[in-house]
């Protein structure tokens, strides 16, 4: 199979939707002239011209809001948020408006917008442009909120957002823009609300999302070579929520680990464990435990910031700890 | 809360019901109006719903068996409620032993050495409760384990590896897996005698254990005589240390306890076999007013030093009664009714090995102080086994009184050859509703209900009434049995 990056990716699915549908438009700061701050769109304006691929002003508030509008008038939008740090300076467009819409007309108008942001630490961002919120936007009843892991999938993901009619929180890792991965040729598109088995296992399943699905990825190879299998499940969407993929593999091994990178209080794990718990109760042989963002502010200096995001070696002790 | 289901009286005269099936097994979901099982009466089948919806955790009485009405013949409740003492109370009215009916223990016989498979499968019959797991620190997994196949390992040393060193369902499977023996030490010393090979059995047991059972069926023998001492234990399936080795009865039913019919056990129930199914035995209840006796009792007893007690003066008013009617001082002798002319008055005293009579001989010419005497006398030599045969025979009506214990109502069998017995129940304060002027009263009276059961061979139901209603009458007339 051919290896692209992940931001080209990005570029690919969606230029596929814009050739597609001509009511697909693209917005965002830095998005047209130099193809992205991560490079993520190179080349789009040049095919698709002022109209359709637009840079906009360093106002939040204001793409969402156009995005908003222009859904809600036909159109196909798909706006950035260049970090996800700054879906603050957009939310009421975004909680209140974008997810709201549809329901406060009486389904008489619907806000088929794709909203991309990028989430994650690791390069010393700093505080402001490090943070991981999807259990913001997750949170809010109308929206969808996919966290797509390898570029394989973070394809296919794209474009079933930019076809979803409502609207549809994209974050992608900003981390993984420059890796290589596998990603096939041709048309495909991956559903939403179906998690995926990344790696079958017995002993203990670990749900996680974006990256962190590759980093368990390696901490259950180095486990298995210890002979502890650990099964993998890549949640890809938050909304809507695949639970019985995980049910099922919990009953199985009888112990959970959820790693995500949002800040560990009230975030993802905490709800994917109460999602589950009910029914798998009495398959548990251990509490269901989960790794994510120490609950500080994210700090600039690597040698504080590396300690407090999860990483294949804490996953790789957790689950060890799990599995005695 | 776990309610029981009891054994219906579906007609005035159904006194027992037999058992001819189960539709619900133990563990089953019962909805309210499920047909849980089905009754053959003398007149007819039927199937019986449940009163409560729930879990059938218990069931008392097996199919087959004949229960009297209205006894507790299953339990439903929630799956996880502890019904011990529900149990325990409901094999009691029945009159079994306790674990009779579970699946676990079983008695040893000559044979020795219980089956180690029924051993190992037959374990505690209340599941695992929440307090035991959380003791036992099991993790739920573990504690699905433990119920789905049964275990006993409330006193098991299973080293825990979970969480906080909790017992997981692995941890489980391991223990039993790794204590495991090939063969149970009867089958290897029955195996090794016949010259088998151990190894070539396969076992039924636990985990594959080759039991006593497995090495028979290998030899094509059944009963293997080996005097051996009392099983060792297979760890997954804990016996506890101080009951002997179990086997099952032929019919399957496992016994705790074997206690041989024989001696007063033997005589009363051969005494009172004969006199329940020969006597056809007529019943009539009546309930007595005992303030007034209350009153004269206590009087008395202030003015001598003989206490007399309620007891006796009920004695005192049957012996009245039973001039005044001598139809019920008799007795069905052959062709010949003899009506005496003493009145000796027996009455009953229960002990713990079974039931005892002393009589009062001639006690109708014996004043209410002497009878009190004797009567106290007798009872306490009945009570330490002195009773001189010449004490306890020769009755001609008994009295009966369980009102000591709160009996509100009995009906007790007649002491052959006699023609009649009296059932005293316990004195409760009763609303009663009196006419006085023309107008409808409530009052609140001491009412004691009597229950005289007569040979209907010979006593029929007006001289019975008759009788009743003159101890009734002279009880609450009191001083009249003094006189």
């Amino acid at each position: 199979m051919r290896e692209i990056t992940y931001a080209q990716a990005v570029a690919e699915a969606i230029d596929e939707e814009m050739a597609r549908d001509s009511n697909v438009i693209f917005l965002g700061e830095d998005v047209g002239v130099i193809g992205g701050n991560f490079k993520a769109t190179v080349g789009l304006r040049a095919k698709y011209g002022d109209w359709r691929v637009k840079d906009s002003p360093i106002s939040e508030s204001g793409i969402a809001g156009i995005g908003v509008g222009a859904a809600i008038t036909g159109m196909r939008p798909i706006v950035e948020i260049m970090f996800s740090d700054f879906i603050s300076l957009a939310m009421d467009q975004i909680a209140n408006q974008a997810a709201k819409i549809r329901y406060m007309s009486g389904g008489q108008v619907k806000v088929p917008l794709t909203i991309r942001t990028t989430i994650g630490g690791g390069r010393s961002s700093a505080a402001q442009h490090s943070q991981s919120l999807q259990a913001w936007v997750a949170h809010i009843p109308g929206l969808k909120v996919v966290l797509p892991s390898t570029a394989a999938e973070l394809k296919g993901l794209l474009k079933t957002a930019i076809r979803d009619d409502n609207p549809v929180i994209f974050m992608e890792h900003k981390m993984e823009y420059n890796k290589k991965y596998p990603v096939p040729e041709g048309e495909y598109t991956i559903p939403f609300g179906k998690a995926n088995v990344v790696r079958e296992g017995d002993r203990l399943t670990i749900v996680a999302t974006s990256s962190m699905v590759m980093k368990s990825l390696e901490a259950a190879n180095e486990l298995a070579k210890e002979n502890i299998f650990i099964e993998v499940i890549d949640v890809r969407t938050l909304v809507p929520f695949d639970k019985q993929t995980i049910i099922d593999s919990v009953k199985k091994t009888g112990r959970l680990l959820v790693v995500d990178e949002g800040h560990l209080s009230f975030g993802v794990g905490a709800e994917i464990g109460m999602k589950v718990i009910e029914e798998v109760f009495y398959d548990l042989d251990y509490p269901i435990m989960r790794l994510g963002t120490a609950d500080v502010v994210i700090p600039f200096s690597p040698a504080l910031e590396f300690p407090i995001i999860p990483d294949a070696k804490k996953i790789y002790q957790k689950a060890k700890e799990m599995t005695k | 809360m776990a309610e029981f289901i009891l054994m219906p009286k579906l007609g005035f005269n159904m006194e027992t019901g037999l058992i001819t099936s189960w539709n619900k097994k133990e563990g089953d979901i019962v909805q309210k109006g499920d047909v849980i099982f089905e009754i053959e009466t003398d007149k007819t089948t039927m199937e019986i719903e449940s009163t409560v919806p729930g879990t059938l955790r218990k069931i008392l009485a097996e199919e087959g068996e004949t229960v009297p009405v209205v006894l507790p013949i299953a339990i439903i409740g929630e799956v996880n409620e502890n019904i011990d003492s529900m149990v325990k109370e409901a094999l009691s009215q029945l009159g079994k032993q306790e674990d009779s009916v579970s699946e676990s223990l079983e008695v040893s016989n000559e044979s020795g050495e219980a089956s180690q498979e029924k051993l190992d499968t037959d374990i505690a019959e209340a599941p695992l409760s929440i307090d035991s797991s959380i003791r036992l620190k099991l993790s739920p997994r573990a504690y699905k384990y433990v119920q789905e196949n049964k275990l006993d390992i409330s006193s098991l040393e299973i080293e825990g590896t979970g969480f906080e060193g909790g017992v997981t369902a692995k941890d489980i499977e391991n223990y039993v897996k790794n204590n495991k023996h090939k063969l149970t030490p009867l089958a290897e010393k029955i195996a090794a005698k016949n010259k088998l090979d151990g190894n070539s059995i396969s076992g039924t047991g636990i985990g594959g254990k080759v039991t006593k059972a497995d090495v028979e069926r290998a030899l094509g023998t059944t009963e293997v005589k080996e005097s051996s001492p009392a099983a060792p234990v297979s760890p997954a399936a804990t016996v506890s240390s101080t009951s002997p080795a179990v086997v099952a009865n032929a019919d399957g039913r496992k016994v705790l306890k074997t206690i041989s019919y024989t001696g007063m056990r033997k005589v009363i129930g051969e005494r009172l076999s004969q006199s329940k199914f020969t006597a056809p035995h007529l019943y009539f209840t009546t309930s007595v007013d005992v303030s007034k006796l209350m009153d004269l009792r206590k009087q008395v007893n202030e003015a001598q030093e003989q206490k007399i007690s309620v007891n006796d003066f009920i004695i005192g008013a049957v012996i009245k009664a039973l001039q005044k009617y001598p139809e019920l001082n008799s007795s069905l002798q052959g062709d010949q009714i003899l009506q005496y002319e003493d009145v000796n008055v027996g009455v009953a005293v229960g002990l713990e090995t079974g039931l005892i009579v002393p009589v009062i001989k001639q006690a109708q010419s014996k004043k209410l102080s002497q009878i009190s005497k004797e009567s106290q006398v007798l009872i306490d030599k009945a009570r330490s086994g002195k009773l001189l045969p010449d004490e306890y025979q020769g009755g001609t009506f008994t009295i009966s009184n369980l009102g000591m214990f709160g009996i509100e109502n009995f009906t007790a069998i007649i002491n052959p050859p006699e023609a009649g017995i009296l059932s005293i129940s316990a004195v409760k304060k009763t609303p009663i509703v009196i006419q006085e002027d023309g107008e409808d009263k409530v009052l609140i009276r001491p009412l004691m209900n009597i229950t005289l059961s007569v040979d209907h061979r010979i006593i029929d139901g007006l001289v019975a009434t008759r009788f009743i209603n003159e101890v009734k009458s002279l009880i609450e007339s009191p001083f009249s049995i003094m006189i």
